[in-house]
């Protein structure tokens, strides 16, 4: 149900919901999305709490550096979303 | 009986667009109500109403640029007894003959301040258009995308030309508050290297228990630390107006936003010496969203009692700024870099940034300045009583 294809174009949706003024689809899912789409530290934070919120998971500050791209992002919220699951 | 005129958000703004009516003939409205959104060279703000009352005539149709002072509507206010409006409408064209109003048109569909002046730009009507943003708003892509291919595209040049500098309208506005600022404000400019490494450590202990939605980012720290810091050097708080300086008591933080589509704008968190941590954080991530999607309110930009400019992580190592006037003085921080650092006769590598302070030397010296810069430092190494 949460395939890595729609997992990547709502992820897609969020951020253009936190800044509306980028474009998805023009986003390279391998490149990291500060440099790629000139977002600062709050839009950036903005993406990865409404992310959060959409799949009701947490992502601790531990995780955050490593969460650059979209890829990234789909593999992450894909696990955690997995491991509540099964917990 | 009220009006609700077109507002002036500066003194370089002598006219307002009207994007979209929030409110129709008849619709009651709360003092404070948002009833329009409006386009300035600035940005694109909402408009609030100053009275409560009823909708009773809608003036001005969306999309229609109109001189500052211009009435929009007409309210049938709730208290016969309302004050007058503080100041008369401008000089300004009389209001559009009372004749059909143009009001209870279908609203314009949302659309994003990139996309309304895409299309603006070409020439296309927003209404034939289907947005594929957040709730069908319109976004850029969707302004070009349905575009056929220009008619006769130059042939080798990249086809992508950049629109003209002047011709944007928030450069415009910035330059002309600039060079207003370099030609009267005699800036004199200080600068002072500060350790991070007690405030980030505090922070991400802070910030190791919370849910992401509301950890603090360093630039919040950093603004919470210029309002405690200006209670000792308060002078840098106000404005220079008419040859005289007046001093503000309430600190209202501009904070520098750079807009992805070009320009920087500076909505104020009012009263942020008053205010905790949590709430600059919660405030400023409210500023930088609503900045994102043109919805900041008038107020909010024409607040600020002192500005600060963060370079942020990815920027460089200082910023030089220059005053907004009226205001005095500006902070600028550049990006946090690692650099070594002797503390206690040892070298050890610390997070450190360079604050900047420039100043109206009209106002204050380079002696209290420089105490500012140093009252900044001494409340970053205090960070649990930020």
């Amino acid at each position: 149900m949460t395939g890595e294809p729609d997992l990547g174009a709502e992820i897609l949706a969020i951020i253009h919901s936190v800044a509306p003024d980028v474009d998805p689809s023009t986003v390279d899912r391998a490149i990291p999305l500060p440099d790629q789409l000139d977002l600062d530290s709050m839009d950036y934070q903005n993406v990865l709490a409404a992310i959060a919120t959409r799949f009701a998971i947490d992502i601790p500050e531990a995780d955050v550096a490593a969460l650059r791209s979209v890829d990234d992002l789909v593999a992450y919220v894909a696990q955690a979303v997995r491991v509540r699951r099964s917990s | 009986m009220a009006d609700i005129a077109m507002p002036s958000l500066g003194a370089d703004m002598d006219a307002g667009t009207l994007v979209e009516w929030l409110v129709g003939i008849g619709d009651r409205v709360e003092r404070g109500a948002v009833v329009a959104l409006i386009e300035t060279e600035k940005a694109t703000m909402e408009l609030e109403s100053f009275v409560a009352g009823e909708v009773e005539a809608i003036l001005v149709a969306p999309g229609t640029k109109v001189p500052v002072g211009t009435v929009l509507a007409r309210l049938r206010a709730d208290d016969t007894a309302t004050p007058p409006s503080p100041q008369s409408p401008q000089p300004s064209r009389p209001p559009p003959p009372p004749g059909p109003t143009p009001s209870p048109s279908p609203r314009p569909p949302r659309s994003s301040p990139a996309a309304r002046r895409r299309a603006r730009e070409l020439g296309i009507d927003l209404a034939a258009i289907t947005g594929t943003g957040p709730s069908g708003a319109i976004v850029l892509h969707d302004v070009v995308a349905p575009l056929p291919p220009p008619p006769s595209p130059p042939p080798s040049p990249p086809q992508r030309s950049r629109p003209s500098t002047a011709a944007t309208p928030i450069r415009g506005a910035i330059a002309a508050a600039m060079s207003r600022s370099k030609r009267e404000i005699p800036h004199y400019y200080l600068a002072h290297t500060i350790s991070v490494r007690r405030a980030l450590r505090w922070l991400a202990d802070n910030n190791a228990s919370r849910p992401i939605q509301d950890r603090v980012l360093p630039g919040a720290l950093l603004l919470r630390a210029v309002a405690v810091a200006l209670w000792d050097v308060p002078e840098l708080n106000g404005f220079w107006i008419d040859g005289a300086y007046r001093g503000v008591e309430a600190v209202h933080l501009g904070t520098a936003i750079a807009l992805r589509t070009g320009g920087v704008i500076a909505p104020a968190i009012l009263d942020a010496d008053q205010k905790s941590l949590d709430q600059i954080m919660s405030e400023l991530r409210d500023l930088v969203a609503r900045a994102r999607a043109g919805r900041l309110r008038g107020s909010e930009l024409t607040a600020a009692t002192i500005t600060v400019t963060s370079l942020g992580d990815r920027g460089c190592e200082a910023v030089w700024p220059i005053i907004a006037p009226p205001q005095v003085a500006i902070i600028g921080f550049g990006a946090i870099i690692e650099r070594p650092w002797v503390d206690t006769g040892q070298v050890a590598v610390h997070p450190t940034v360079v604050a900047t302070l420039a100043a109206d030397h009209r106002v204050t010296d380079g002696h209290r300045g420089g105490l500012f810069l140093n009252a900044l430092d001494r409340v970053l190494q205090s960070p649990e009583h930020l």
